[in-house]
């Protein structure tokens, strides 16, 4: 896979399994632990598949990802919400179209890696 | 009342009596000076006879057989009778011894009574004891008021009598005359005051009725207030009170009228009572105040007191005036209001607690979903592969019940039915056994839908999904190999009831009544995943979250079990 995979959690232990469970299956992944760190890697240059944790403290999923738009480093990304909540909140009002999927915690393994390579493929396509 | 008319009537019979007593007394005294007067009259009467005789000459004397005055002979002489007769009216005669010699007394022809003799209490006094005479006589039959005088000659000897008078029935008659006038007008006087007593007396009694009928008409309005109402006086006796108070008093009206507070009621709450009265009186206005009170017929009730004073018309304090308003209701609902609030935070705060716990599991539980499978991999050692297998079900095991638990929370957020849809239940029951076909297919289960067609029901959709696939998952998981599902449904009215029947393993009675408790497990030792208690208490949630009811019939162990349930008809 050519893409670039980011994981953006607060959660350690997610940050750590998620990036062995990567590293096993021979993928890299960038794991950062908020909005702030995701907008700093996206103006550094990184152009992928971000996974995007909803309940983050200080700039929660929805937030960053409005900075993502406000500040244009949307473009050639596409965003997977990881949530926790099975029914999309009220925040998400006027942001929908940049969120390309859905996947709740606690996620199968296999199914996030098939998830995440089909996104990817459909960036580079 | 009697008292302002019995008052008028006696003060009537006093007045007239007064009236009659002056009138007698007045009369009498009259009479008494009718009398003296007349007498006076006969005084002067016979001293201006003397004097007319003494005018005719100085001495009296007897001369051959004749009675004379100076040289005036008097005997059948009528000249100075007469004359004084003309000045006074009434008569006079003088006597020659006691023979009448010249008088103008009259005998029954009319005639002047010369000759007749003097007799009786007159002749007494003159002849026996030398007395002039005052008073009555009766002269020829005739009664008269008379006055003697003896007439005596120049030695001292009486010879003879002077006398005037005047006829009773003459004298009364003048007097009577007055006598009449009198009496007419104090008869008058006295008709007069006893018809205006009367008129009194009527406008007195009507408003005496108008009173009464105030006062009726009062008591019937009090009357029809529910509350106990009181009123006392100053003194704190009671005045008055409604039908409601004598229900509350256990007397009647007349038993409390009069009576004091200690005269009525224990002394504990007598004290209270006095107490109270005492601190309004002192501040007169309003007061209110809650007191618990037993009534007459034994309960207890929460009472609260309204009171007010009033004055009398010159402005003093006249008393107070007391509503009793019984909130003992008032008070139960409010508790048992309280309570509830109570026990709604209560199950609130649960199911709070509930939502987060749910959602808090799943962050701990990523890595675990995540890593397990990688450490069953990495492992050769297929006992270690087994530990990463058995961590790895647990972990499931544990979404499992955080999922559930989320959703019996989700459930108690009840849809209103405004938001309710209509669904066609045997199609939807169609989809929901395509949903589970992977279960069913696992054993050779079989399901039936025989629920007619035309039948529909209102309700939120996701929640009936959920019902049926909880129950459909529950029957196919109990039921034996090749085994049938039945899923039918039946129309009562405005009620449709729906049956899921399996022929599992069927229901001990003691157990049928409590599935549907949250957590209930059957067999204790059944850990499977799907098993951990919930699914049948989120069955009954969604039940009544639709109105309706769920329970379950099993003829007994090893005979099938049936889950029925109502749901609102869709009457379209």
């Amino acid at each position: 896979m050519d893409t670039r995979v980011m994981l953006v959690d607060d959660n350690e232990f997610i940050r750590e399994s998620i990036d062995i469970l990567f590293r096993t299956m021979g993928l890299s992944i960038v794991t950062v632990q908020g909005g702030n760190e995701c907008l700093g890697q996206l103006e550094a240059g990184f152009k992928g598949v971000i996974l995007l944790d909803v309940m983050m403290p200080g700039m929660d999923g929805w937030d960053t990802i409005r900075q993502i738009v406000a500040k244009g480093l949307y473009e050639g990304n596409a965003i997977l919400m990881l949530t926790a909540k099975e029914r999309p909140d009220q925040k998400m009002n006027g942001i929908q179209e940049y969120i390309s999927d859905y996947i709740t915690k606690p996620f199968n393994p296999m199914e996030l890696i098939e998830t995440v390579k089909y996104y990817s493929k459909l960036l580079t396509a | 009342m009697k008292t302002v008319t019995t008052y008028i009537l006696i003060n009537s019979l006093i007045a007239i009596l007064a009236i009659s007593t002056f009138a007698f007394i007045s009369l009498h005294r009259f009479h008494a000076a009718e009398v003296r007067e007349e007498h006076e009259n006969l005084e002067k009467c016979i001293r201006t006879f003397r004097e007319l005789l003494a005018h005719k000459g100085k001495e009296f004397r007897i001369a051959n057989g004749r009675l004379l005055v100076g040289d005036y002979v008097i005997n059948g002489n009528f000249e100075l009778p007469d004359k004084v007769q003309e000045i006074f009216g009434g008569v006079a005669t003088v006597f020659q011894g006691n023979t009448r010699v010249s008088t103008n007394v009259l005998d029954d022809q009319g005639l002047r009574a010369v000759g007749t003799k003097l007799i009786g209490p007159a002749y007494d006094a003159l002849f026996k004891e030398g007395k002039p005479y005052r008073g009555e006589a009766v002269i020829l039959g005739v009664p008269y008021l008379t006055a003697y005088d003896p007439i005596m000659n120049s030695k001292g000897a009486i010879i003879g009598v002077l006398f005037v008078g005047v006829e009773k029935s003459v004298f009364l008659a003048r007097f009577s005359g007055l006598r009449i006038q009198l009496i007419l007008t104090l008869i008058g006087m006295v008709a007069a005051f006893t018809i205006l007593m009367t008129l009194l007396g009527r406008v007195a009694m009507k408003y005496e009725q108008m009173n009464k009928e105030q006062l009726g008409f009062f008591q019937t309005v009090i009357n029809t207030i529910p509350d106990p109402v009181f009123y006392k006086d100053i003194a704190g006796r009671y005045l008055g009170c409604n039908k409601a108070y004598e229900l509350y008093a256990g007397l009647p009206q007349a038993e409390i009228i009069g009576k004091t507070i200690d005269q009525l009621w224990s002394s504990e709450q007598a004290d209270i009572y006095r107490q109270m009265d005492q601190k309004l009186f002192e501040n007169p206005g309003v007061q209110r105040f809650e007191i618990p009170i037993r009534f007459a017929d034994w309960t207890q009730h929460d009472v609260v007191f309204n009171k007010a004073t009033f004055q009398n018309k010159d402005g003093s304090l006249g008393g107070l005036v007391g509503v009793m308003l019984d909130i003992t209701e008032r008070k139960e609902a409010e508790k048992e209001k309280s309570l509830l609030e109570a026990q709604l935070h209560h199950s609130r705060m649960l199911e709070l607690v509930m939502v987060q716990l749910g959602h808090d599991l799943k962050t701990p539980l990523t890595p675990l979903f995540a890593l397990l499978p990688l450490i069953r991999e990495r492992v050769s050692d297929p006992e270690l592969k087994k530990m990463a297998d058995i961590c790895s079900r647990n972990a499931v095991q544990i979404k499992g019940l955080s999922d559930r638990t989320l959703k019996l929370a989700a459930l108690s957020a009840i849809v209103a039915p405004s938001n309710w849809e209509t669904i066609p239940l045997a199609p939807a029951v169609d989809e929901y056994l395509l949903d589970t076909l992977y279960l069913s297919a696992l054993t050779n289960v079989s399901c039936e839908n025989v629920i007619d067609p035309g039948i529909a029901v209102q309700g939120v959709a996701d929640q009936l999904k959920e019902l049926f696939a909880n129950l459909i998952s529950n029957a196919v998981r109990y039921s034996p190999e090749h085994g049938v599902i039945r899923i039918s449904a039946e129309v009562t009215g405005k009620i449709v009831t729906v049956s899921v029947q399996d022929e599992g393993v069927g229901l001990a009675p003691e157990h049928i009544g409590r599935i549907f408790d949250e957590f209930f497990k059957v067999d204790e030792s059944r850990h499977e995943l799907a098993s951990q208690g919930l699914g049948l208490a989120i069955c009954k949630r969604i039940v009544l979250n639709h109105n309706g009811r769920i329970w379950a019939e099993s003829p007994g162990i090893g005979m099938g079990t049936a889950i029925r349930f109502t749901l609102p008809r869709c009457m379209v």
